[in-house]
C-alpha cells in the first residue's frame, strides 16, 4: 500500500537515524519505497542514515538500484548511508554488485569559442578536401574507364535500367504537370494581348532550357542520389568498403563507377523525354484553351527553339548528373554510426544535391544569358 | 499495487524445467535444421548448445524464444507454448526471459543507459532515477559503467556485447539465452563474463542457455551440452558425459585424440587416399 511503510526511527536527529525496513524492495514495490525513503532522507539534517533490512525482506536488482540511488542522494547532501542485512540471500545479491570506484571522473574540458570556430572551419575544409579528392578520383577513373573498360557491360545495363528506366514514369508525370501549369499560367496573360501563338515559344523554351533539366535532376536526386548514398553508407558501416580496400579493389571503381556511368548516360535521355512531355502538356492547353491548331503550335515551336537551347539542356543534364552522383558518394563514404548514420547520409545526400543542382543552374543561366 | 513476484524461484519438481522441445522440427520451409529433438532445459543449470557453424544453433535458440515457429512438434518456455499465446500473455512470459543476441542488437539511436532502461520502462513503474541507478549497476557488473551515456556506435564489438548482456539482465530474468557471448572478446574479458554468468546463476538460480563454441568457456560453465549437426541432434546430456563420449562429432569438437573412425572420415585422410 502506498505510504504504508512500517519503519521505526530511532535516535535523535543530528547524530544519525536508524531505519528498520521490513518491506520487500523489488520492481513492484520500488515506487512506494522510493517515495518513503526519499521523505525520510529529507528529514535528516546531518549525520547518518542506517537502513536495517529485516530478515524477511526480498531484494532484486531494482531494489539494489534504489539503495544505490539513495546513497547517491545522501552523498550529495554530505550524509552517510549504510545498509545492514542479515538475510544470506540479500547479502549474496549485494555481493555481485561491486561498489563504485572511488576515483573522481576526469572533468571533460569544453572547447572555448575560438576553438569551436576553428573546429567547425577545420571540419568544413576537411569535408571540401574530401569532396575534391573524390571528384578528381572519380573523373579520372570515369575517363580512363572509357578507354579501358572496367565496368562490365551487363552491370552498366542493369544500372541504367534501375536508375534510368525505372525513373521514367515519375519524371513523365511531373514534367507533364509542370508543362501544363506553365502554359495555363501564361495563357491567360497572352490571351489579353492576342498573343496566343507565343504559348509555343514560352513552353518550348521554358521546358527545354530550364524546367526539363531541373525537374529531372530533382527527381533523380531524390530517387537515385538517396539510394546511392544509402547503399554506400550501409557498405561503409558494415565494413564492406574496408574489406574491398584490403582486397586491393578501389571502392570507387566497384561501388560508384557503374552507377555514375548509368546516371550520366541516362540523365540526358530522361531530360529530353521530360522536355517533350512538358511541351505536350503545353500543347494540350494551347489546343483546348487557346484554340490553336496542332500544326500552328508545332511550326511556332520549331521556329522558336534554337540549337543553343538543346546544347544547353544536354550540358546541364550531364553536369547535374555528375553533381548528384558525386554528392551522394561523398555523403555515403563519410557515413558514421549505425542505422542512424545511414538515415542521416541519405537525407544529407538529397538536400545537398538539390541545393547544388540549383546553384549550378543559376551559374548556367548567368553564363548563357549574360556571357559572364 | 502490482502483484509482488517471487524473487527467488521455488524449486519444485513440477516447474524445474524452464524450456523444452517436444519432438520438434525446426528450420525454414525448405531447410530443416533440426528434427525430432526432445530437449529439456532445467532450472539453475547452464546448458551449452554447441556444433559447427551454420548447423542450426542460433535457429534452435530462435525457436526457443518465440521468433521462429517450429515446423512440427512443440516448444515450451517457462511452461508455456509461446506460439499459441495471445500477445499479452506472450509478453508476460518474455519479460521473465533475457536474450543476448549475437551482435548485441542494441538500439543504435538510444544511449547505452536508455537501452538498458528500455525493458524497465516497458514492464515496470520504477522511478526514473532508480531505473538509471539500476542501469548503472548492471553496467558496472559487466565493467562498462563509463559507457552509461555513450551511443552504441561509440562502443567496440566486445563492449556492445557486454552492454547487451546488461540489457538482457535488466529485469533479473529467470532464463537467460546468450548467442555466442564470448565470441570476439579477449580471453580475460571472456573469462570474466563466464564468472559473471556463474555468479548470476548461483544467486538468482536462473537457467542459462548459451550458444557457443569457445571450448574454455564450455568447460568452465556448462552443466549440460546440446550438440547439433545439420538436421539432427548429436548429443544431449551432462558435460562430463560429453567429454568422455566416443561420438565422433563430440570427440573432434573437444579436440581429443581422434579415433580410427574420425580419422577415416577426415578431409586430410580423404585427400591422401585420393588417386
Amino acid at each position: 500500500m502506498a505510504g504504508d511503510v512500517r519503519a521505526a526511527l530511532r535516535g535523535a536527529p543530528g547524530d544519525g537515524v536508524e531505519l528498520r525496513w521490513d518491506q520487500d524492495l523489488t520492481r513492484a514495490t520500488v515506487p512506494t519505497a522510493w517515495r518513503s525513503l526519499n521523505r525520510t532522507l529529507r528529514t535528516i539534517k546531518d549525520g547518518e542514515l542506517h537502513l536495517v533490512l529485516a530478515e524477511s525482506v526480498q531484494l532484486d536488482s531494482a531494489g539494489v538500484g534504489l539503495l544505490e540511488e539513495i546513497r547517491n542522494l545522501a552523498m550529495a547532501r554530505q550524509l552517510h548511508f549504510r545498509v545492514a542485512a542479515n538475510s544470506p540471500a540479500v547479502r549474496n545479491l549485494l555481493s555481485i554488485y561491486t561498489a563504485p570506484p572511488d576515483t573522481k571522473p576526469t572533468p571533460v574540458r569544453t572547447a572555448g569559442p575560438f576553438e569551436q570556430v576553428g573546429e567547425k572551419l577545420y571540419a568544413a575544409l576537411d569535408e571540401a578536401f574530401h569532396f575534391l579528392v573524390l571528384t578528381s578520383d572519380t573523373t579520372f577513373l570515369a575517363i580512363r574507364g572509357l578507354v579501358r573498360p572496367v565496368v562490365p557491360w551487363r552491370t552498366f545495363v542493369e544500372q541504367c535500367i534501375r536508375i534510368g528506366s525505372q525513373s521514367l514514369p515519375i519524371i513523365a508525370l511531373i514534367s507533364f504537370l509542370v508543362g501544363l501549369t506553365t502554359a495555363l499560367q501564361a495563357a491567360y496573360q497572352l490571351r489579353q494581348f492576342g498573343a496566343n501563338i507565343y504559348i509555343a515559344n514560352l513552353v518550348g523554351v521554358a521546358m527545354l532550357a530550364e524546367m526539363g533539366p531541373l525537374m529531372t535532376a530533382i527527381v533523380m536526386a531524390g530517387r537515385c542520389g538517396s539510394s546511392i548514398a544509402a547503399e554506400i553508407a550501409t557498405m561503409v558501416i558494415a565494413e564492406e568498403v574496408d574489406a574491398l580496400k584490403t582486397m586491393g579493389i578501389p571502392p570507387l571503381r566497384y561501388v560508384l563507377l557503374p552507377r555514375f556511368y548509368a546516371l550520366i548516360f541516362t540523365q540526358p535521355l530522361l531530360t529530353v523525354m521530360s522536355t517533350a512531355i512538358g511541351i505536350l502538356g503545353g500543347l494540350l492547353v494551347a489546343v483546348l484553351y487557346l484554340d490553336l491548331s496542332v500544326p500552328a503550335f508545332w511550326t511556332q515551336l520549331v521556329d522558336g527553339l534554337a540549337m543553343r537551347d538543346l546544347v544547353q539542356a544536354m550540358l546541364k543534364s550531364i553536369v547535374f548528373a555528375t553533381i548528384i552522383g558525386l554528392t551522394a558518394a561523398h555523403v555515403g563514404f563519410r557515413a558514421r554510426g549505425g542505422a542512424t548514420g545511414v538515415g542521416k547520409s541519405t537525407t544529407a545526400a538529397v538536400v545537398a544535391s538539390i541545393f547544388m543542382v540549383i546553384v549550378a543552374d543559376a551559374i548556367f543561366s548567368l553564363i548563357f544569358y549574360f556571357g559572364v | 499495487m502490482p502483484q509482488t513476484e517471487p524473487l527467488f524461484s521455488q524449486l519444485t519438481p513440477d516447474d524445474d524445467i524452464v524450456a523444452e522441445t517436444r519432438n520438434e522440427r525446426i528450420g525454414y520451409p525448405n531447410l530443416t535444421t533440426l528434427e525430432g529433438a526432445n530437449l529439456k532445459f532445467k532450472r539453475g543449470e547452464v546448458t551449452c548448445i554447441i556444433g559447427g557453424s551454420g548447423c542450426g544453433k542460433s535457429t534452435l535458440m530462435k525457436a526457443l524464444i518465440g521468433l521462429l515457429p517450429p515446423l512440427a512438434g512443440e516448444v515450451r518456455l517457462l511452461g508455456e507454448n509461446l506460439y499459441a499465446l495471445e500477445e499479452d500473455q506472450r509478453n508476460a512470459v518474455l519479460r521473465r526471459v533475457g536474450v543476448l543476441f549475437q551482435n548485441g542488437a542494441l538500439i543504435n539511436s538510444l544511449s547505452v543507459a536508455e537501452n538498458i532502461m528500455l525493458p524497465m520502462r516497458r514492464h515496470t513503474q520504477m522511478p526514473e532515477a532508480v531505473m538509471l541507478a539500476t542501469a548503472r549497476l548492471k553496467l558496472r557488473q559487466v565493467g562498462l559503467e563509463h559507457a552509461l551515456h555513450m551511443l552504441p556506435e561509440q562502443l567496440s564489438g566486445g563492449m556492445k556485447k557486454r552492454a547487451a548482456l546488461a540489457r538482457a539482465l535488466a529485469l533479473d530474468p529467470e532464463v537467460l539465452l546468450c548467442d555466442e557471448p564470448s565470441a570476439g572478446l579477449d580471453p580475460l574479458t571472456g573469462a570474466g563474463l563466464d564468472r559473471l554468468l556463474l555468479d548470476i546463476r548461483r544467486i538468482f538460480k536462473i537457467s542459462i542457455i548459451v550458444v557457443t563454441h569457445e571450448l574454455n568457456s564450455i568447460r568452465a560453465i556448462a552443466d549440460r551440452i546440446v550438440m547439433v549437426a545439420p538436421g539432427r541432434l548429436v548429443f544431449f546430456g551432462p558435460l562430463a558425459e560429453a567429454l568422455i563420449s566416443n561420438d565422433p562429432d563430440l570427440v573432434s569438437f573437444f579436440g581429443r585424440q581422434a579415433t580410427e573412425q574420425t580419422a577415416s572420415n577426415s578431409l586430410y585422410h580423404l585427400l591422401t587416399e585420393a588417386p
